[in-house]
C-alpha cells in the first residue's frame, strides 16, 4: 500500500515558464494594439448568423417581385385553345383578333406620325 | 495588491490627460497575475499570451464604467477567467468536444515547451486537469495564487461555502490519484 500523498508538502511552486522578456514585450504589444484603431467588418458587425435569416426574407420578397412583373406572353393558339377549353364561340374570338390588329395599326400610325398630323388624315 | 493603490490607477486612468499612461501602469502592475492565472487554465502558452492580450483590450474598453463596487484585481480576474473559459468553448466547439475532453487535450500541452516542473510537478498539473472546470479554477486560485475564499467568491460569484466544499474535493481527488499513479 502506497503511503497517501499530501499536496501541501509538494511546495506549490510555479511549473511553467515563458520566452526570455516576454512580459516587458507583453505590456509594449497590449498598448501598441489600443493605439491602433480597430478595423470593423460589417460581416462580423452583423452576425452572420443574424445575417442568414435576413437575407433569405430578401431573397423570397425579390424572387416574388420577379416573378410577379414576369411579361404575361400568350400566343394566338394559346388563346384559341383556352378558349375552346371555356367553349367561348369563335365569333367573339374573331372579334378579339381585329380588335387587336386595329389597336396595332394605331400603335404604328402613332409611331409614325405625330398626333396632329394624324388628327389631320382623319 | 494594495487597495489604496488600485484605487490611484484608476483615477489616474480616469483622468483624460493621464488615461493612457494610467493604463500601462495597470497592465504592468496586473500582467503577470493575470497571466499566470491564464495560462493555468489555458495550459499553452501562445493560447495563454493571445488571452492575456484580449483581456486587456476589454479592460480598456470597459474601465471607463468599473464602479469601483469590487477590487480592481477581482474585477480583473473575473474578465481573465470568462475570456479563458470563452476560449476553451471556442476550442470545444471547433473540435466537436465536451470541454472537460479539451482538458484531457490539454493534458498532452503540458510536455510542450515552456515546462520546467518536475516529474511530481508535471503529475500534479495533469491531476488538476481531470478536475470539473469549477474546481480547477478554485483549485489553482487557492493552492498557487493563494487568494482567499472571498476573493475567489467574488471572481467566480460563488458562494464561500461552495467553494471551500469545491476545494476540499478537488484536493482529495488530486491526492487519490497521485498516490495511484
Amino acid at each position: 500500500m502506497k503511503n497517501k500523498i499530501d499536496i501541501d508538502n509538494l511546495g506549490k511552486r510555479n511549473p511553467f515558464t515563458v520566452p526570455e522578456d516576454y512580459f516587458t514585450t507583453l505590456t509594449h504589444t497590449i498598448m501598441d494594439k489600443i493605439d491602433t484603431p480597430e478595423k470593423v467588418s460589417i460581416i462580423s458587425f452583423l452576425h452572420i448568423k443574424t445575417l442568414a435569416p435576413v437575407l433569405a426574407i430578401v431573397a423570397i420578397i425579390f424572387s416574388g417581385v420577379w416573378y410577379n412583373n414576369q411579361p404575361l406572353e400568350i400566343t394566338d393558339e394559346e388563346l384559341i385553345e383556352v378558349l375552346d377549353y371555356y367553349e367561348i364561340d369563335n365569333d367573339l374570338l374573331y372579334e378579339y383578333l381585329e380588335f387587336e390588329d386595329e389597336a396595332q395599326t394605331d400603335d404604328y400610325l402613332i409611331d409614325e406620325y405625330n398626333y396632329n398630323e394624324l388628327i389631320y388624315e382623319l | 495588491m494594495n487597495e489604496q493603490n488600485d484605487k490611484e490607477l484608476i483615477a489616474l486612468f480616469k483622468n483624460p490627460e493621464t488615461t493612457k499612461q494610467g493604463f500601462n501602469k495597470i497592465v504592468r502592475t496586473y500582467n503577470k497575475r493575470l497571466y499566470w492565472h491564464v495560462r493555468k487554465i489555458v495550459i499553452c502558452h501562445d493560447d495563454a499570451n493571445d488571452v492575456v492580450q484580449n483581456t486587456f483590450i476589454k479592460v480598456w474598453k470597459s474601465l471607463h464604467n468599473f464602479r469601483g463596487d469590487s477590487q480592481l484585481y477581482t474585477w480583473l480576474y473575473r474578465i481573465a477567467t470568462n475570456e479563458a473559459l470563452s476560449f476553451l468553448k471556442k476550442k470545444k466547439k471547433h473540435l466537436f468536444q465536451s470541454i472537460d475532453a479539451v482538458s484531457y487535450q490539454l493534458e498532452s500541452q503540458i510536455d510542450g515547451s515552456y515546462f520546467t516542473g518536475t516529474e511530481i510537478e508535471k503529475k500534479l498539473q495533469k491531476a488538476i486537469l481531470t478536475l470539473p472546470t469549477k474546481q480547477r479554477l478554485v483549485f489553482n486560485m487557492k493552492y498557487f495564487d493563494k487568494l482567499k475564499y472571498e476573493e475567489i467568491s467574488e471572481i467566480l460569484g460563488t458562494s464561500v461555502g461552495a467553494l471551500k466544499a469545491s476545494f476540499h474535493h478537488a484536493k482529495q481527488k488530486i491526492e487519490i490519484k497521485l498516490t495511484k499513479d
